[in-house]
């Protein structure tokens, strides 16, 4: 329950999307990180019935907080709650109505470094992939501000040339948020992007 | 503590006079009521005499009966003064905090069947003995040195001192903590977690980096465990947790470079246990940087994934483990 960032990993030029999760698999393990378990992210998003009102519901459910779910409006509001939130909307149905194509999930291998969580995710929408998901979680920290320095470092031994120059926006907006709530947010944006980048396609 | 003990010894000596004392009074009343019992001569009543002795024609053996009467009585009398002598001279011991929670032993009513109580103050006894014959041959052998390194330059060892039972007061132990936490204010928050006789569970959070678990015994640091905010430090029964180590690798690491600084400083600063803990406090702040630090020798952040975790006990700059060699 550390300070996490998660990113999209660019694939190289000429690699599928497999090789790719091994190349960077291979990498973390280069470092001396080990295998520890799997993860999932599953995203499900609803979008209201209200002609007047057309936000959009994005739900989340991490395989780090087992017992939670998360729920992030658009409009910026967060809500943690318990696994009975897929039953409750629903019962909604009349409110809230699942997106179409709107279940998008990140799902593989978890490695531990030090006290660094490393996550390498495909990131699939129903049948087809879309991308390589990252996930680096600093364990000991909680704020953000405090070890980004230290991420950075990691982040440039991991991924080099792709590490971010700055804080991401999602953290430098709410640097003393709830830390799942950040990383439900980073998730989603990356979900978001993602998306929008398969229906330019 | 000294004289504590010796009024302590008093009022012992004193109680077993008083209760010889009292076995000697009741066997001389005894005897008395014997006397009475058995009379001088059928016709020779307690009464009658006594109306004798009042018109002054007493009978040749009733004078003896009388004259015997009067010598069991001044007998018990002398005796009761005893006991009363006896009572007078001890000391009220209600303010007596012998040996701390010990002291309850004493009071024990067990107390007559084994004699933990007896045994304890004969050992706090020899201790401070050996500790003052320690102390005075330490001194005349410091006035009477002698070099035996073979080395020019060779530094004499050190020795300890045996070690000393301590007595203090917990009103005291506060009043050291508060000035400590005076002192360290800026970067770390002393909170005492909970007292049993005189072990303390004190919490120090150090800035936004972790919290560290301190025992103390009196004022002298027995244990200490360093975890990460984000851990619960409290057991599901409601119990401080003072056994289970960080689920993290970076605070289990200065959770033994703590223990060593514990060593440290508890051996330099033998004589003045609170010096000790201001100096570990003081150490431990050192760590408020942990995340932000970069290691002084290799200029990076990080070293097999774990942040610069090693602060010197003299100069507490943030260095690798590895760094430092």
């Amino acid at each position: 329950m550390g300070v996490t960032y998660v990113s999209q990993w660019n694939i190289p030029e000429g690699k599928n999307i497999q090789q790719g999760v091994e190349e960077l698999q291979n990498k973390a393990e280069k470092l001396g990180a080990k295998k520890c378990g799997l993860f999932v992210v599953e995203c499900e998003s609803f979008h209201s019935t209200n002609a007047q009102n057309l936000k959009t519901l994005h739900t989340i459910h991490n395989s780090e907080y087992p017992a939670s779910r998360f729920a992030c409006f658009e409009d910026g509001s967060f809500l943690v709650t318990d696994v009975m939130l897929g039953t409750f909307l629903s019962k909604l149905r009349s409110v809230w109505q699942p997106k179409k194509g709107g279940k998008i999930e990140s799902k593989g291998q978890r490695y531990e470094f030090g006290d660094f969580i490393i996550k390498i995710g495909i990131v699939s929408m129903g049948p087809s992939t879309k991308g390589i998901a990252l996930e680096l979680e600093y364990a000991p920290c909680r704020f953000p501000l405090d070890c980004w320095e230290l991420m950075t470092e990691m982040l440039h031994e991991l991924i080099d040339d792709q590490a971010p120059a700055s804080l991401p926006q999602v953290i430098a907006q709410k640097p003393d948020a709830n830390l799942a709530e950040l990383t439900a947010l980073q998730y989603i944006r990356l979900f978001n992007n993602l998306r929008k980048a398969s229906m330019n396609r | 503590m000294a004289d504590l003990l010796s009024q302590a010894k008093t009022n012992i000596t004193l109680l077993t006079q008083a209760i010889s004392c009292t076995q000697k009074l009741r066997s001389t009343v005894t005897n008395v009521f014997n006397f009475l019992c058995e009379g001088v001569k059928p016709d020779e009543d307690q009464d009658n005499k006594l109306e004798e002795a009042e018109i002054g024609s007493l009978s040749k053996d009733a004078r003896k009966f009388l004259q015997r009467f009067q010598d069991y009585l001044q007998a018990v009398n002398q005796d009761y003064n005893e006991v009363e002598k006896c009572c007078n001279a001890m000391q009220s011991t209600t303010e007596l905090p012998l040996l701390g929670p010990l002291g309850l032993l004493a009071v024990d009513p067990t107390f007559d069947k084994n004699y933990f109580y007896r045994d304890v103050l004969v050992a706090y006894q020899w201790n401070q003995k050996m500790h003052d014959y320690a102390q005075s041959s330490f001194n005349f052998m410091q006035s009477n040195e002698t070099k035996k390194s073979i080395f020019p330059g060779g530094k004499r060892r050190v020795r300890a001192m045996p070690q000393r039972f301590q007595i203090v007061n917990p009103q005291l132990i506060h009043l050291a903590l508060s000035s400590v936490q005076n002192q360290v204010k800026e970067n770390v928050v002393l909170k005492i977690i909970s007292s049993a006789g005189e072990t303390r569970v004190i919490q120090a959070t150090v800035a936004k980096v972790f919290v560290a678990t301190i025992l103390l015994h009196n004022s002298v640091m027995e244990k200490v465990i360093v975890r990460a905010l984000s851990e619960e430090s409290f057991q599901e029964a409601g119990s401080y947790d003072i056994v289970r180590d960080s689920q993290f690798e970076c605070m289990r690491r200065i959770t033994d470079h703590a223990m060593a600084a514990i060593l440290e400083y508890s051996t330099l600063h033998q004589a003045s246990p609170e010096l000790a803990l201001k100096y570990i406090l003081l150490w431990l702040s050192s760590y408020k940087t942990l995340f932000i630090e970069k290691c002084s020798v290799c200029r990076k952040h990080l070293r097999d994934g774990l942040p610069p975790l090693w602060r010197d006990f003299r100069n507490p700059i943030a260095c690798h483990d590895f760094c430092r060699a």
